[in-house]
């Protein structure tokens, strides 16, 4: 399954035009967003929601919940029980230092041998088989799919 | 107990009444208020010779998955949104300030 890291997510409500190509040749039951993600996106719109003034609260909350109905299109994969023994094995092999979000992120697609589709292939190569990342904004679809 | 009558004007101009909590129960009429009438008759008859009994069935019914299409109406939802960049930019920072923790 293709996981997408957040700038994917970024790209797909862009309206990319590589992302549409890739689009219309990997089915959507194919792609998923690590639950890390869907943690980071909703936090934000949920922080907006509830520090925004009177007058700003209306559009924050229809913002949080137009993102709370986009995010459910997308199947998501939980960052599970075993997620935990990985992660520790992540933290040991890596070189450089790592972001928390990345590292869980890394922990989910090396547990489900997933493919991580981001645009940041620096934090993941040394967590990551080369196998195991993609990124399909940077790629047409021929170089990148099997 | 109130129930709800769905009036159908028929090609002859008859009024054919359905009851959708009672499914078996029809009627039909020359007038709006014959059916009406004759429909509420119909319904105590049905009524009192009835008695409802509710069962737990512990199997669910078989559901064929199907298998989600590509939300194309959400591809590019958020062009219009000012606030969709700043929330991934946002979302960096903080993955940034978690590296400095480590």
């Amino acid at each position: 399954m293709y996981l997408w890291d957040a700038n994917f997510l970024r790209a797909f409500g862009e309206g990319y035009a590589t992302l549409h190509s890739y689009l219309l040749r990997v089915p959507w039951s194919e792609i998923a967003l690590p639950s890390v993600v869907v943690a980071e996106v909703l936090r934000r719109r949920c922080d907006s929601a509830l520090k925004a003034t009177p007058a700003e609260a209306p559009v924050a909350h229809r913002r949080l919940l137009d993102t709370h109905q986009m995010l459910s299109q997308f199947q998501v994969v939980v960052f599970a029980d075993a997620c935990a023994t990985v992660i520790e094995r992540l933290r040991q092999r890596h070189r450089r230092r790592k972001r928390y979000a990345d590292l869980m992120i890394a922990a989910i697609v090396a547990t489900g041998q997933h493919i991580l589709v981001t645009r940041n292939q620096a934090d993941f190569h040394d967590v990551l088989p080369h196998a195991q990342l993609a990124k399909w904004l940077d790629d047409p679809p021929e170089a990148s799919l099997p | 107990m109130q129930y709800t009558l769905i009036l159908t004007e028929k090609t002859e101009g008859r009024i054919q009444v359905t009851i959708p909590a009672l499914p078996a129960c029809t009627v039909e009429a020359a007038t709006r208020d014959e059916a009406i009438r004759l429909a509420r008759e119909a319904i105590a008859q049905l009524v009192s010779r009835s008695e409802i009994v509710q069962i737990d069935i512990p199997q669910q019914p078989r559901a064929t998955a199907q298998p989600r299409g590509m939300p194309w109406e959400w591809f590019g939802e958020a062009k219009a949104d000012p606030t969709w960049d700043a929330l991934f930019d946002d979302l960096e920072q903080r993955r940034e300030a978690t590296r400095d923790a480590e």
